[in-house]
């Protein structure tokens, strides 16, 4: 097993049938890649295209991985009513997640609508004004995506990538994935099983700091308190990443419906009451209690 | 879920819910021993059922202690029973582990609209919460934790309170 810290998480690759050359090479090869993925799209950096955006408006030309990226915050953008948007990204510093850590919090920017800010089309984005944008609701996965990518291309058909609770996994056998406890790292609330796909949890009570946790609602310019923890299954690790913070706003079926069949997946939601509710293929064993209401 | 191994098992399940003071009580028949938690007065008996045949949805992978009348294992049957309306189905699903029901939960299966209304009554009567068990007690490859907190953001978090108690 591979393990190494990047883009501010834990990583660790398990390629259990790659030869030890074939492992050296991906080695290099994906600590690049993912170099390159944090020097373009960090708003925690200042040498990164989104920090060149957040100071100077005009037309961009994006990475030539930025139309999958784009393309799903768009979609997303719109099924949830301009609640994911990647223009998150002043009010989530304001709030105190900011390049320094800071956590101190000031007043918060309202996020300006996608259209008013963003002209979209692949591969130029333009920024009617500078505005820092914030790819997290998607990009992390997006970057395990892209990880896997470059394994299967080395020709390894067996390996689970986990970045920071964010797995892609591609195995003969079902692999065992315990959902954490939010509220204590030492137990699981349940067993997800997984041969080929994606799983990403969401949750608001990692990742947060005074009255804020790390899913702002860019109309409430709220912490969502409504929802607990979402974990997502899907082919995709950057559509199960990016529809698991979706569902912080918007409800399952509705958003089934809005994504369409493009964006196929699976649902566990947890409330803050540990009442939760799921989709009937999400791949998993809960362990529950029932009361008697 | 390993499903090869799972005996096909016949069961008579009788659900007996009790509302009122939050208590519940479960009754399962079988080899004529009753298995009860929170045993109480009755209130209100929702449903009744007659004895039906039903195959375990799963097993769990520990081995039931030879104390136990029951294997462990989640079970599922589907009842029937006569209403005014005509004959009624509801589906109810327990798990066992060491003759204790840990958990239940039932599946409206309605015919008549009456028995539609009557069985969403009965299962809107309970509510199933998660649990979490130790890490150490299951057996997994790794864990899908809600984005597990970067060490840089833990480590500045924890400097600022720090200062902020000094």
């Amino acid at each position: 097993m591979w393990e190494f810290e990047a883009i501010g998480t834990h990583w660790q690759i398990r390629l259990p049938d790659a030869d030890e050359e074939t492992y050296e090479g991906l080695k290099s090869r994906i600590s690049k890649r993912i170099e390159q993925f944090d020097r373009d799209y960090s708003r925690f950096r200042d040498d990164s295209l989104v920090h060149r955006m957040a100071g100077e408006p005009g037309i961009y030309t994006l990475p030539a991985d930025a139309k999958k990226l784009f393309d799903l915050y768009r979609d997303l953008y719109d099924a949830t009513d301009g609640a994911v948007t990647p223009l998150i990204g002043q009010m989530i510093s304001d709030a105190g997640y900011d390049a320094s850590y800071s956590f101190k919090s000031r007043e918060l920017t309202i996020s300006p609508a996608w259209d008013d800010v963003l002209e979209y089309a692949f591969p130029t984005l333009t920024l009617r004004t500078p505005a820092l944008l914030d790819l997290g609701a998607v990009g992390k996965g997006y970057l395990v995506d892209i990880v896997a990518d470059l394994i299967e291309s080395a020709g390894i058909s067996s390996y689970l990538i986990d970045a920071g609770g964010d797995i892609r996994v591609k195995s003969s056998e079902a692999v065992r994935i315990g959902l954490e406890h939010p509220g204590d790292s030492t137990q699981v609330l349940g067993v997800a099983t997984l041969s080929h796909g994606a799983i990403c949890g969401s949750s608001g009570n990692r990742r947060a700091w005074g009255a804020f946790h790390h899913i702002l609602n860019p109309h409430t310019r709220e912490s969502v308190r409504e929802v607990l923890a979402v974990w997502v299954v899907a082919a995709e690790a950057r559509v199960a990443d990016g529809i698991s913070t979706a569902l912080f706003f918007t409800k399952p079926g509705d958003l089934h419906e809005r994504l369409g069949r493009k964006y196929d997946f699976e649902y566990f939601i947890l409330y803050p009451d540990y009442s939760f509710s799921r989709s009937k293929d999400f791949p998993s064993e809960l362990f529950i209690e029932e009361v008697a209401l | 879920m390993d499903q090869s191994k799972t005996p096909v098992r016949v069961i008579a399940i009788a659900a007996v819910v009790l509302i009122g003071g939050g208590a519940i009580a479960y009754a399962l028949m079988g080899k004529k021993t009753e298995v009860t938690q929170n045993p109480s007065p009755v209130t209100s008996q929702t449903t009744g059922t007659q004895d039906t045949s039903g195959t375990p949805a799963s097993q769990a992978s520990a081995p039931a202690t030879s104390a136990s009348t029951y294997k462990d294992g989640t079970y599922s049957a589907t009842g029937s029973y006569m209403s005014p309306g005509g004959n009624e189905q509801i589906g109810v699903t327990v798990t066992l582990k060491n003759d204790v029901i840990t958990s239940a939960s039932v599946t409206p299966k309605p015919v008549s609209e009456d028995g539609a209304r009557f069985q969403d009554i009965f299962a809107s009567n309970f509510k199933q919460y998660v649990i979490g068990k130790d890490i150490s007690s299951v057996k997994l490859t790794t864990v899908s934790g809600s984005s597990l907190t970067p060490g840089g953001f833990n480590d500045a978090l924890a400097q600022i309170e720090a200062k902020a108690k000094s």
